[in-house]
Formats: structure tokens, C-alpha cells, sequence
């Protein structure tokens, strides 16, 4: 591509990209500051922009407790399993669901879409979850949850623009679907993939509620759960209708959850420039793909 | 102190056992062979930030030593309605004993009662927990209030019934303030009117800017404490008058009192902040006038969150707000109830588990660890009295009362709060003058009954929307988004909503409560 | 196998040997999207006998296939027709559905589109990084702080205040509540809900920008018509399916950001739910106004899909 003056439309454009940039940002400046201000002025919201005092009490507080360490380890475990086992998983329904030919692909398509609309409810799930013998156990995280139909509604759109023709080149030379789906179709999805990870990752790393409902052992806590306890409670026990609610504690505690989310937000924060990386990356590779 | 409380026991037990009225027999410790009995409790996890009874904490520990009853914590900081209403009504995977939602009402019981979700006690506690009885002798609404009409005993309540005479809970007023602008301390609504507009344009705080919040609210439906300047005997939601029950909203006085609301929250003399989310906040930044309203330990903790901005912060308990000519009101006491738990279907355990309760929430030992903790870390006894150590009461993280509960004390699970370790906590603050000074002087408020089925039934039908409809309406007429003239129609509509049936049913079960009481 | 044997195939009904050769045809298919399947019927269809709870009057002890049935059989339903908020709640749902859908599905896409514009790519990286972000955090969070911008003495109205405005108590005002609940959403969910956009975007052919610029095609006719008809089966895709979740409203956001001040414009059926179902343990009720809220949905969803198909040819089933 040669190269071409900035017009006034590219002058616009990159004005409004700047203020997102800035609406977007702000927040998480605001809570870092927060973090890091001395907790009398995050209690009296002094804190604009910048930290206003200085301190890192809450997060040594923070790092001090067991809790956070194995809940942050699980978390990460949770991440990596689940988002393995669901990315493969949908990835490879959806191409199933892709293929035109599929006798089945209707029926099954509308058996799943059917169940964002439609669902039994919490207790039935939790019954059923139960019943597995999966309360208490690793996977209670991960596999009521592992397909999300919408990540497979958007895998199997994505795929279907790919053309046939290369299956079908293949398959005259005696391929079967698994070494089309693995071997021609894989290589040409890096983009959706890509996604997919990122959407999946992430689910899971911000899940609660499943952790929630079918985990008590502290030892299988994620640290979403933890944070949520940390910013819920310092919602309530101000409510709390017990007497001798801790003042002093409750000035650190407001803190607290400032930098409890910086914490959670930290391995996001670390591995997002290479996931960003190798999304664009694989965004490329799906634009010469075609 | 804790030998006043031991020979109340002692002149307790004497008194009933001549009388023969208790059945149960004194069970001796440990309650099991350690390692033989294993009970889960569900229910809401500590209520000192970061801390949990998953973690073992001393006096869970001291507990589990004495008791030989090893206690799985199934328990939660946040969400623990929505954990717990899944797990009891999918009727499975049960923990041994339970926190009864919904915890905004009684309903819980009576709904899992009669789906065979929760044990009947009575033939428990009759033969195995000597301390409860010993409880329901000394409170006999603490009887009454877990007594379903059935006659059964499903579950027990959290009880702050000994806790609650000392701690009053009432409208706190910049003391420092007053004193500064010269004035007096306000009783009527008139005088109420004058301090706040001197609050809000002299400004008190001193930095030049018209930054005060005359009154600021735990959320503005508190604000309804001020009801008794006008005409109302007492600052209850419920209370009986010429032996009929009364509920505020629909009172013929209760209209003058909006309208006086209404004048100080147009006039800015009012927090617009209505769910009171920043209130903590505002006191900090020192432009706090009054506030209302918390329970005494606040009076501290307040001065505390505003030291750093104002050292001579003194906040302090206003006298019962009244109309000119009016009788003293009575200042009511806070519920005594708190969440009830029970024990469940699932449970194999039955005796120990009552029996575990007995020693927890009614035995002198278990109060004394409930109180005051664990001998040797968090007390030493001192002349026979237990007096708190430096890791309480000088605790670096730690004010003394979250101290207490870091370690385990005063717990959120069979909740029995002894007042007198309350009271050494806060020794010589004013939360001690305070709750000494009240003691006594407060009135016990409507009794909190078990509904029958019908009750229930006719509870979460009605209840939910006319509850919502008599609290938004308080709140837009105060704000004034909704004019006074329809006052009249408003009080047409909670009674088209039903509030007749809901007063009638108040009234059944404080019927209920004279008969169980024995008045 | 059945398929192999070709005297049995005559014999057989027509549907069943096709079934047959359809069965051996994609027995690999089948394969791989058998854990799948199993995933579907063991968590999505095993707990779907769930929603008879609407018609049941539930009772623990006897589960809730076993409980009886309620008397009259609607009984929940019409409870909740018959309820004094009913007409309100409806309207809030409605409202609040409609504009959502307004903002939050539009916006993602011209960000993608304006994205892909950007002529730097130091400042298109730097912009879609941060327009992710928001998405990362809890709604708890977000609700924190908007609160804390827009309290009376907040950013917001020490800005308004110095400008010779009177501060306004934001969420006190019935009026603002859905702007600042679909606001804020969109701010949290624009970025990252146009990355499937910058995904489909990036698969469009380069090779026919490249002929295009060789006819003169300015920018805007690239994207008016190689970009937009490109990714247009992924925006319609997802209307559909965004069509069809219109309704569902989470009480999670709602009761984090409304008060009693605020019921007017902000009270819906998930919140009302929450209140009355969920806390009051009232399942059967619950069930019948998620059951409700369902259908209308699915009848929605179809809808879009019967129209998306006829017009365009684009169906998600």
C-alpha cells in the first residue's frame, strides 16, 4: 500500500479514538491511584487522578494472606484447563455445524441455540451437578459451563465462510473430517481461535458464580471469589446489623478492595500485550487466509 | 462482671431446680470422642474482614477441643442468600445444621419447616440442652420467638437479647458543633428545624464553604426515628397501643411528619445520598452535622473516621425527639433477633448437634469464649474477673472489638452476644457511659413471631409489593416527587394492597406472643 | 454398516435407510461433536425439567417433578399479571430492552469500522487495547465508581457547580437512571463486543481493496461496499441472536444501581424477581415469570430469524 496524506476524516477518526482511549482508561487509573493513595484520602474521595499520599500497606496486606496466593493458582488453573477444553470443544462442534452436508446440522444447531432462551433453572443444575459427583470438585468449574452456544454460534458463522471447495479437494483425495477439520481448517481459523481464547479465558477467569454455588473448600477457591468477598462485605458490614463494626479496619478495608482488583486484574494486565500480540497476529494470518 | 452473669446462672438454676421445671440433664464434656463426630454448618462466614472459620480460628478451635465436635465451615461473605436458598431447596447434599433464609423475614422457617427440610428440637433440647432451657426461663420471647404455632420448636434465632440492653441505637448529634455555634441541644421538632439551618449556613466546620449535610442518614428511611416529634409514643414500625396493633405508615399522624421531612430535605437539611452509600465518607470529611441512625459503638467509631479531618469530633445521642406537650417516648430497643438456624433432615447427628448448640450459645463456657475469648491470648483473669490483654485491646490491626472477632469471638453462627464483654471492650469510652446509661431504659420492641401456614402464605403474597409500595412512597414524599395531597389515596392503596390483612396477622401473633409469655 | 448391505436397504422404509447412509456417511462428524452433544444433554437438557416448576406449587421434600400441581394451573402466571407493578415493570423491561439493543449493538460495529480506519497503527493498537479494558471489570466495580463520579460532590457536579449549575443527586432522579444503566454498559461492552466485528473485518479479502483502489474507489466506498456486505452475515448473526436476549435484563447491575427513589424507571421483572423470587424463596413464581420472559424471547428470536432468512438468506439454525 502506498502511503497517503492524513485527511480531515483521518483527523476526526483519530480524535475520537483518542478520547475512547481516554473514557476507557480512566477508570482503571482511578482505581490504581486509589490503590495507592494513603487510605484517609480514599476514604474522603480526594483521589482525582493521580494517588494523593502515598502507600502500599493494602497491598502488603493483601500478599501477606495464604488465601489469595492459592486462590490466584487455581484461578490460573481454572483459566488454562478450561479455556483448552472449551476452545477444543467448540471449535470442533462448530465445524461440525458448519458442514453443509451435515444431515444433522439443523436439528442440532436449533437443540443448542435452544438453550440460551431456554434453561431449568439453578436448582435442577445444581441437582444434576450433584449427582455427577462433581460438587467440591475442579471440574464443577469447568464443565456445566464449558460450551457457551454463543462463542459456538460465532466459531461455526466464521467457518462457514470458509469455502468448501478445499474440503472438498480433500476429501476427493481420500481425507476424512478429522484430518480436514485439523489439518485445512485449523491452520485457516487462528483468528477465531484467537477469539475464542480471549472469550473463553476470560470467562473463566472472571467466573464467580459457578465457584460460587458448587465450590465450599476454600482450598478450590478462585481468587474471583475472594475479590467478590472483599467487595461485597465492605458493601454490607457497614449494613450489618451487628454491633462493633471495626472503624480502623474499615478505613484500610475501603482500600482494600481497590487494590484487591488491581491484584485480579494482574495477570490480564501482564499477559494482554502478548495475547493482544498474537491476536493481531492471528488476525492477520485470517486476512491473507482468503 | 462475668461473675454477675454466673450467679444470675447459678440463682437461675437453683430457682428452677426446685421448681423441677427442666428436664434436661447436664451432659458432660466432651460432647463426643474426638474424631467421632463430624458436623457441617452453613451460614455466613466471619464478620471480620479477611478472616475465616475456615481458617481455625482460636476460639473455634477451644471450641472444638471442649466440645470434641469437629465443625466443617460451610460458610460465605457474600451471596450467602442465593448459596443457601439453592442448597436447601434442591434438598440435597444438606449441611448438618443451617442459616434459615429469607433472612428479612421469619417466612424461611415455617417454609422449610413444613417441607421437611428442618428436625423438630423440642424433644432435643428437652432431654439434651439444659442451657437453652435455662435461656428460654430468663427470655421468655426468646421462647416465643422460636416457637411455631404448631408448638414446635424448628429453629433457633439469633439472639442479641443480653447484648441489645446495653447498646442503644438512636440519632447522633455533633455535640462539638452545638457547642461551637452556641446553641442548644434540640428535643423538638421546631428546635430540631432551627439547629439544622445553623448547621447547614453557620458553617460549623469552619473552612468556609457551605459544605455540611445537617443530617446524614444510614439511608433515608431511617430517617423515620424522627417520628416521635410528632406525636408517636415510640420510634418502633410496630408497636400496641390500647392493646391494638399499630404500624406507622397509615397513621393519622404520620402525614404532619412528612410534611415536616419533606420541608428539611427541600430546605437541603437532608443527605440527598438516599441508600446512604457515602455517609461513612461525609463523616470522614468532617461535614457531618448529625446522623441517623446506628447503634452506639458508631458514637466512637465515627469520631474515629472524622479524627483525622477534626480531632475534636464528638458526636453524641440526642434525647428522644418530641412534640411540645407530649409525653416522653420510648426509645426502642433494637430487635433481638437475628437469622434463624436449625438443624437439618440430613443430619446424623441429632443430639450432638443440639448439644453442640446447647454449649455454644447458652453455657457459661461458651459465652465466656464468645466474650471474651480464649484465656491466656485474648484475656487473663484478673481477681477472679476475666480482664482483656493487650493483643485486644491494643491490637495493631485491630480496634478491640474486630480484635475480638478476628480471634473467633462474638461469631455470626449461633449468635448469643454477652453485653458485659461488650462493655469491657469499649471500657472507658463513651460506649460504655452510653450503654450503662440506657440500660434499662429502652422499650422491648414487637415481638418477632413464627407465622402459621396461612400467615406465610398470606405474607409472601401480600408483603413483597406492599413493603416496596410503603417504602417508595415514604421516600417520594419526603423528596417531594410525590405531593402530600395524594396522601389520602395513598393511604387507599396499601389498604386495596392489604395492609388490613397484614395488620391483622401482626396482631394474631402478638396475641400468639401474650399467650406464650403467659401475660 | 446398514449401508453396505444393499438387498436389506430395499427392504427397509425409506426414512430409516437414509437415516442409515446419513449415520455411516458422517460417522466421523458425529464423532467429534459427540462430547459436545453429551455436554448439552447433561447440563442444558437433564435440568430442563426444571421449568414445570412454574406450574408446580414446589415443595422441597417432594422435588419438583413430584410436587402437585398448582391449582389453577396458571396460577403463578397470573399472579404475576395480577400484581400492583405489573404494567410498570412491563414498561421499564420494554424501555430499558429497546434502548439497550439501540446502543450497545450499533456502537460496537462503527468503533470496528472507525478502527479500521485509523491511519496509525501505534494509536489503533493503543485504542483497541484500552477499549477491552473495561470489560475486565466487576460490575460491582464499575457501579462503585460511577457512583463515586456522579455523587453530589463528585466530578461530575463540582463541574456542574462551577459551571452555575446546582449539583444534581443523579441516582436519586428517576429520569437518569437509564441512561446511566444503558451508559454505562456501553461503555463497558463496546470494545470488547467489536472484536468479533475486527475478527470478520480482518478475513475480508485484501485483494479486493487493492482492485478497488485500482477503479477509484475512495474509503468510503470501500466501506460502504466491500467492508459492510463482508461482515454483514456476522452482524446479522448476532442482531439475531442479540434479538432474542432483548428481554433478559440481569438483576445483578439493576440492584447495585437503583433505589427506592428510583423503582419508578428502574424496577424490572429479574429485579422484582430477585426481590419477591429469589430472596422470598418463592421458585414457583420466579419460574413462571422466567418461563414468560423466555417465550417471548424465543418468539422473538424466530421472528428475527424467519425475516433474517427470507430477506437475506442468514439463519442461525
Amino acid at each position: 500500500m502506498k502511503k497517503t496524506r492524513w485527511t480531515l476524516g483521518d483527523v476526526i477518526i483519530a480524535f475520537v479514538m483518542i478520547m475512547a482511549i481516554f473514557i476507557t482508561l480512566y477508570p482503571f487509573i482511578y482505581v490504581l491511584s486509589m490503590s495507592l493513595s494513603e487510605p484517609k484520602y480514599v476514604l474522603s474521595k480526594q483521589v482525582v487522578l493521580l494517588p494523593k499520599g502515598f502507600s502500599i500497606d493494602s497491598y502488603r496486606m493483601i500478599l501477606q494472606e495464604q488465601t489469595v496466593l492459592t486462590s490466584f493458582m487455581n484461578s490460573i488453573w481454572y483459566t488454562v484447563v478450561g479455556t483448552l477444553l472449551s476452545v477444543s470443544l467448540t471449535f470442533s462442534a462448530g465445524y461440525v455445524l458448519s458442514r453443509r452436508s451435515f444431515f444433522l446440522r439443523r436439528a442440532l444447531s436449533f437443540f443448542m441455540t435452544l438453550t440460551m432462551f431456554i434453561n431449568g433453572g439453578l436448582i435442577p443444575l445444581y441437582i444434576v451437578v450433584c449427582q455427577l459427583g462433581l460438587y467440591n470438585s475442579r471440574w464443577a468449574i469447568i464443565l456445566p459451563y464449558v460450551v457457551s452456544t454463543y462463542n459456538l454460534i460465532i466459531c461455526r458463522s466464521f467457518l462457514e465462510s470458509i469455502p468448501e471447495s478445499m474440503a472438498e479437494s480433500a476429501r476427493i483425495d481420500g481425507a476424512n473430517d478429522w484430518i480436514i477439520m485439523l489439518r485445512i481448517y485449523l491452520p485457516l481459523s487462528s483468528s477465531i481461535i484467537a477469539v475464542l481464547i480471549l472469550f473463553y479465558g476470560v470467562g473463566y477467569w472472571n467466573s464467580y458464580f459457578a465457584p460460587l454455588i458448587f465450590l465450599s473448600d476454600k482450598a478450590l477457591q478462585p481468587i474471583q471469589l475472594y475479590l467478590r468477598s472483599i467487595l461485597i462485605t465492605s458493601q454490607m458490614s457497614s449494613a450489618s446489623a451487628a454491633a462493633g463494626v471495626g472503624v480502623e479496619r474499615a478505613l484500610m478495608n475501603e482500600q482494600l478492595k481497590y487494590s484487591t482488583i488491581v491484584v485480579s486484574c494482574f495477570p490480564i494486565a501482564i499477559l494482554y500485550p502478548f495475547v493482544q500480540r498474537h491476536f493481531v497476529k492471528g488476525v492477520m494470518i485470517g486476512a491473507v487466509k482468503a | 462482671m462475668a461473675k454477675r452473669i454466673l450467679s444470675t446462672l447459678l440463682a437461675l438454676m437453683m430457682c428452677l431446680g426446685t421448681t423441677g421445671a427442666l428436664a434436661a440433664e447436664e451432659y458432660s464434656l466432651p460432647i463426643a470422642e474426638p474424631g467421632t463426630v463430624e458436623l457441617t454448618y452453613m451460614g455466613s462466614d466471619s464478620w471480620c474482614p479477611n478472616v475465616s472459620f475456615k481458617d481455625g480460628l482460636p476460639v473455634q478451635n477451644a471450641i472444638e477441643e471442649a466440645t470434641g465436635i469437629k465443625i466443617n465451615w460451610d460458610v460465605y461473605s457474600s451471596d450467602l442468600e442465593l448459596v443457601i436458598q439453592t442448597r436447601l431447596a434442591a434438598g440435597v447434599n444438606l449441611p448438618d445444621i443451617t442459616e434459615i433464609p429469607p433472612f428479612d423475614s421469619t417466612i424461611g422457617v415455617y417454609r422449610y419447616a413444613s417441607n421437611g427440610v428442618l428436625i423438630p428440637l423440642n424433644d432435643l433440647i428437652d432431654q439434651y440442652a439444659p442451657n437453652i432451657l435455662k435461656l428460654f426461663e430468663k427470655y421468655p420471647s426468646l421462647k416465643a420467638a422460636c416457637t411455631s404455632p404448631d408448638g414446635n420448636i424448628y429453629a433457633l434465632p439469633g439472639w442479641w437479647g443480653d447484648i441489645n440492653e446495653v447498646v442503644p441505637d438512636y440519632i447522633m448529634i455533633r455535640q462539638d458543633w452545638l457547642t461551637k455555634l452556641g446553641l442548644e441541644m434540640p428535643t423538638t421538632p421546631e428546635q430540631w428545624y432551627d439547629v439544622l439551618c445553623a448547621f447547614r449556613d453557620q458553617d460549623p466546620n469552619g473552612n468556609g464553604e457551605k459544605d455540611e449535610v445537617p443530617v446524614v442518614t444510614l439511608n433515608l428511611l431511617a430517617t423515620k426515628f424522627f417520628m416521635t416529634g410528632f406525636g408517636f409514643p415510640t420510634n418502633a414500625d410496630w408497636w400496641t397501643e390500647d392493646g391494638k396493633t399499630v404500624y406507622y405508615p397509615v397513621d393519622s399522624r404520620y402525614k404532619d411528619f412528612l410534611a415536616w421531612l419533606n420541608k428539611l430535605y427541600t430546605e437541603g437539611l437532608i443527605s440527598t445520598d438516599i441508600e446512604g452509600t457515602q455517609r461513612q465518607q461525609v463523616v470522614a470529611q468532617d461535614r457531618a452535622g448529625s446522623y441517623c441512625h446506628d447503634p452506639s459503638d458508631w458514637l466512637a467509631g465515627f469520631d474515629t473516621l472524622c479524627a483525622e479531618a477534626n480531632a475534636d469530633c464528638d458526636f453524641e445521642f440526642v434525647p428522644m425527639i418530641r412534640g411540645e406537650n407530649q409525653e416522653e417516648p420510648l426509645m426502642q430497643k433494637r430487635n433481638s433477633i437475628w437469622r434463624y438456624f436449625g438443624v437439618t433432615k440430613d443430619c446424623k447427628y441429632p443430639e450432638e448437634a443440639v448439644k453442640w448448640i446447647d454449649f455454644c450459645y447458652a453455657s457459661e463456657q461458651g459465652q465466656m469464649l464468645y466474650g471474651y475469648g480464649v484465656e491466656g491470648l485474648s484475656y487473663e483473669m484478673v481477681d477472679g474477673k476475666p480482664q482483656f490483654t493487650d493483643y485486644i485491646m491494643h491490637n495493631d490491626v485491630y480496634d478491640p472489638f474486630l480484635a475480638l472477632r478476628s480471634i473467633g469471638g462474638y461469631p455470626c453462627y449461633a449468635i448469643n452476644d454477652p453485653a458485659q464483654a461488650y462493655l469491657d471492650c469499649f471500657k472507658g469510652s463513651k460506649v460504655e457511659t452510653v450503654g450503662n446509661e440506657y440500660k434499662g431504659k429502652m422499650v422491648e420492641p414487637f415481638p418477632t413471631m413464627l407465622g402459621t401456614q396461612e400467615e406465610s402464605d398470606l405474607y409472601s403474597e401480600i408483603w413483597p409489593d406492599l413493603q416496596t409500595y410503603l417504602e417508595e412512597m415514604f421516600i417520594n414524599f419526603v423528596t417531594g416527587s410525590e405531593s402530600l395531597d395524594n396522601f389520602d389515596q395513598y393511604v387507599e392503596n396499601a389498604y386495596s394492597m392489604g395492609l388490613e390483612q397484614i395488620i391483622a396477622m401482626k396482631d394474631a401473633q402478638y396475641q400468639r406472643y401474650l399467650s406464650v409469655v403467659g401475660q | 454398516m446398514l449401508a453396505n448391505h444393499p438387498a436389506r436397504v430395499e427392504k427397509r422404509q425409506n426414512a430409516l435407510s437414509r437415516l442409515g447412509y446419513n449415520l455411516s456417511k458422517d460417522k466421523h462428524l458425529l464423532l467429534i461433536i459427540l462430547p459436545t452433544v453429551l455436554f448439552y444433554l447433561l447440563f442444558c437438557y437433564w435440568p430442563m425439567y426444571g421449568v414445570v416448576i412454574a406450574f408446580k406449587d414446589f415443595n422441597i421434600s417432594l422435588g419438583i417433578l413430584g410436587s402437585d400441581w398448582a391449582n389453577p394451573l396458571f396460577k403463578h402466571f397470573s399472579s404475576m399479571v395480577n400484581s400492583y407493578y405489573f404494567p410498570r415493570l412491563l414498561r421499564n423491561t420494554l424501555i430499558i430492552s429497546v434502548e439497550q439493543l439501540l446502543f450497545n449493538f450499533p456502537l460496537p460495529i462503527i468503533f470496528a469500522l472507525l478502527l479500521n480506519e485509523v491511519r496509525s497503527k501505534r494509536l489503533k493498537l493503543v485504542a483497541q487495547t484500552c477499549s477491552y479494558l473495561p470489560h475486565f471489570i466487576s460490575m460491582v466495580v464499575v457501579v462503585g465508581i460511577m457512583m463515586d463520579l456522579l455523587s453530589t460532590d463528585g466530578l461530575v457536579n463540582q463541574l456542574v457547580v462551577r459551571m452555575g449549575g446546582a449539583a444534581i443527586p443523579f441516582f436519586n432522579e428517576p429520569d437518569y437512571f437509564r441512561t446511566l444503566y444503558v451508559g454505562s454498559g456501553v461503555w463497558q461492552e463496546f470494545g470488547w463486543n467489536s472484536i468479533i466485528y475486527l475478527a470478520a473485518i480482518a478475513a475480508v479479502d485484501t485483494q479486493q481493496y487493492e482492485a478497488s483502489i485500482v477503479d477509484g474507489a475512495g474509503r468510503w466506498k470501500q466501506l460502504w461496499y466491500i467492508t459492510l456486505p463482508s461482515i454483514a452475515p456476522t452482524i446479522i448473526t448476532l442482531l439475531i441472536i442479540n434479538m432474542g436476549w432483548m428481554l433478559n435484563i440481569g438483576y445483578e447491575k439493576i440492584i447495585l444501581m437503583y433505589n427506592r427513589a428510583t423503582y419508578e424507571t428502574a424496577d424490572v421483572f429479574s429485579s422484582y424477581v430477585y426481590r419477591k423470587g429469589l430472596l422470598d424463596a418463592q421458585y414457583s413464581f420466579a419460574g413462571a415469570v422466567g418461563l414468560a420472559n423466555s417465550a417471548v424471547n424465543i418468539f422473538i428470536l424466530l421472528l428475527t430469524n424467519a425475516i433474517s432468512k427470507r430477506t437475506c438468506d442468514i439463519s442461525i439454525f
